[in-house]
């Protein structure tokens, strides 16, 4: 505990930034294709254990299709557990389990433990990538070239989450395409 | 080379300052949530292990 205490005083803030997004990919069953509204939602379950789904479209503003679709992923995946209702087949309470909730714990303890300050960082995020549905594997590409300065593709994707190589390239290209990176050969 | 063209500004204060207080709401999506008629959900803890503890 100690130790991890000290090894995140001594990383820089773009650092933590790439590592929190490894957390967040670990917690979703190290799928980084991911997206950042995904793992809003899985970390909106974590903060409210025994939640339902009404709660979390309250609490976050998602449509109920597009929640129900991430609800299924998120129970096919085995980050999150299902507590039937007998009395009420709506009134499924959600909590998170296993890999999901040790990530989540791992990327929590940047945020002194407060899931209201993931959220923030994760909706921030989102805000910023100025594009349909980012993924955390987007985020990491944005969040390595900001730690480096600058680095070349293979730089980038060396860091990457040994997905196919051809994911890889199209994410790269895909936000080089929408001017989230730039190309500052001389 | 590459750089990023992305401002990380809000999302390092996040990082760097996480009691600010601020509320998170789908940016993409703000206006399309249709409120329930039924009862708000509210969390409920003790549950974790379905103990109904």
């Amino acid at each position: 505990m100690i130790r991890n205490s000290a090894k995140r005083a001594m990383t820089t803030t773009d650092q933590k930034i790439c590592i929190i997004i490894d957390h967040l990919v670990e917690a979703l069953g190290n799928e980084p294709s991911s997206s950042l509204r995904r793992t809003l939602i899985l970390a909106d379950i974590d903060q409210y254990p025994g939640t339902t789904q009404t709660g979390i479209m309250e609490r976050l503003g998602i449509h109920k299709s597009a929640l129900t679709r991430e609800i299924e992923w998120l129970f096919n995946y085995g980050c999150i557990m299902r507590q039937e209702n007998p009395s009420d087949a709506r009134a499924v309470k959600l909590q998170t389990c296993g890999y999901s909730k040790k990530g989540l714990d791992d990327a929590l303890a940047y945020f002194d433990s407060s899931h209201d300050a993931l959220k923030r960082f994760i909706e921030k995020f989102i805000r910023v990538m100025k594009m349909e549905k980012p993924t955390l594997r987007d985020a990491k590409i944005i969040a390595i070239l900001e730690e480096t300065k600058g680095a070349t593709k293979q730089q980038v994707l060396d860091r990457l989450y040994e997905g196919a190589a051809s994911t890889e390239n199209r994410a790269f290209n895909d936000l080089l395409k929408e001017g989230l990176v730039k190309d500052v050969r001389e | 080379m590459f750089a990023s063209n992305v401002d990380l500004t809000s999302v390092r204060n996040a990082l760097e300052n996480p009691h600010g207080a601020e509320i998170v709401a789908f940016p993409d999506l703000h206006g399309s949530f249709v409120a329930s008629a039924a009862p708000s959900a509210r969390p409920v803890h003790g549950l974790r292990l379905g103990l109904g503890l």
